[in-house]
């Protein structure tokens, strides 16, 4: 096997560390959401970005570029590859390029995942304003004490909110007969 | 009232609720808002508006995922920086402090590349450990950082100037050995120390990192 090198230099005073920084964690979100049919290609995705990240710092010449805003041109850059992948979904040659097998590989569990989803996204839409709010947060994988500073809650209210909501998300979905 | 919902039940809803984002475009999401919501530069007021957009569609619940990832990235990666910009390492004790940072900072956090399920270190009591005479990169070893490490891995070396100006990664070693470049090092000053770490790819699956060594340069393997 041949190495792999690579030097990675500072542009518009942003140390040479910051980008490859950004490039591992957006290796790390990518591969949290990187669907089945893209896994092969997600280091090509990365570096897409990549590309267009160090090309947006080189042109701002002048600008002292801060590392707060590399994170959030790489958040756009990486919405805007999303966006331009689903519109031109690409599909692997070769069965070996598709990433792990997961229970969706069966059509029907993919089904009743979906089935799942659409339940819990109508039963979010039932919950009262502030329940779905903590709720949603929770979900999306935040702490209390995060969702609690977001929505500018007490901790003590946000916990409240989110088990209430829970409970009730509970309720409506088994009247749908849904269980996750 | 019905009983509290436990901790697997939360979780499952969870798991299902994450997997709703996996074929959710992000057409209709707006970046701005939500980067400002999860940052916390909008009002608490706004910020509640967009969490309520994000409850409603599955494009925006996608769009704030990756920007609390991205976001959180961002804090993680700004916090020690503060700690080591403009710092002189002129002692032993703040040189190892400040390896010990930068191994948080720089080295650290970039080997921790894998998704966060996937992270494995082995439970042997294997070691990654540096073999640089001396601990300079000098002529009398061909300019090369050296170590040992368990046999059969492939190696992944990631080097950084003090400064953090310039890093160099190498993958695909299976020798425990590499020369450094005489273009890396030709803009940093003799003398100068870099800060290198490795890690493997066992034989057997999973990986290894080794701490992070430092390292000398001297002025003639500049060239």
């Amino acid at each position: 096997m041949l190495p792999v090198e690579e030097t990675m230099e500072a542009a518009n005073g942003i140390p040479a560390a910051d980008f490859g920084l950004v490039r591992l964690h957006l290796a790390r979100a990518v591969a949290h959401v990187c669907p089945r049919a893209w896994w092969a290609r997600r280091d090509d995705f990365v570096q897409d970005c990549m590309v267009r990240i160090l090309d947006l710092a080189r042109r701002s010449e002048g600008k002292r570029l801060s590392a707060t805003y590399l994170y959030r041109v790489a958040y756009s850059v990486l919405i805007d590859e999303i966006r331009r992948r689903r519109r031109r979904p690409e599909t692997p040659l070769d069965p070996d390029e598709v990433g792990p097998a997961t229970r969706e590989s069966d059509p029907e569990t993919a089904a009743s995942a979906k089935e799942t989803g659409r339940a819990i996204l109508d039963c979010l839409s039932r919950l009262g304003r502030d329940r779905r709010h903590a709720v949603t947060l929770y979900l999306q994988g935040h702490s209390i004490a995060e969702a609690a500073r977001i929505l500018d809650w007490t901790a003590k209210r946000t916990e409240n909110l989110v088990y209430r909501g829970l409970s009730d998300m509970r309720e409506c979905l088994s009247t749908k007969g849904v269980r996750p | 009232m019905s009983p509290r919902v436990s901790e697997p039940e939360a979780e499952a809803l969870r798991v299902a609720y994450q997997k709703l984002l996996d074929d959710a475009s992000t057409d209709d999401a707006d970046l701005d808002r939500i980067w400002g919501a999860v940052t916390g530069e909008l009002s608490p007021a706004a910020r509640r508006d967009v969490v309520e957009e994000v409850a409603r569609h599955p494009s925006w619940a996608l769009a704030w995922r990756l920007a609390h990832e991205l976001a959180s990235a961002a804090a993680e990666s700004k916090q020690p920086r503060a700690v080591v910009s403009g710092r002189r390492w002129s002692t032993l004790p703040l040189l190892a402090l400040a390896a010990g940072v930068v191994l948080a900072l720089g080295l650290g956090i970039l080997l921790r590349s894998s998704p966060r399920g996937s992270e494995y270190r082995e439970p042997v009591a294997a070691t990654i450990e540096s073999r640089t005479p001396g601990d300079a990169i000098s002529k009398r070893n061909g300019c090369r950082l050296e170590w040992a490490g368990p046999a059969g891995a492939v190696f992944e070396l990631r080097m950084t100037s003090e400064d953090l100006g310039r890093v160099h990664t190498a993958a695909g070693l299976a020798a425990g050995a590499y020369r450094v470049p005489p273009e890396f090092l030709a803009e940093l000053p003799p003398g100068s120390r870099l800060l290198w770490q490795v890690e493997a790819r066992l034989a057997g699956g999973g990986r290894l990192a080794s701490a992070t060594f430092v390292a000398t340069h001297e002025k003639e393997c500049r060239s």
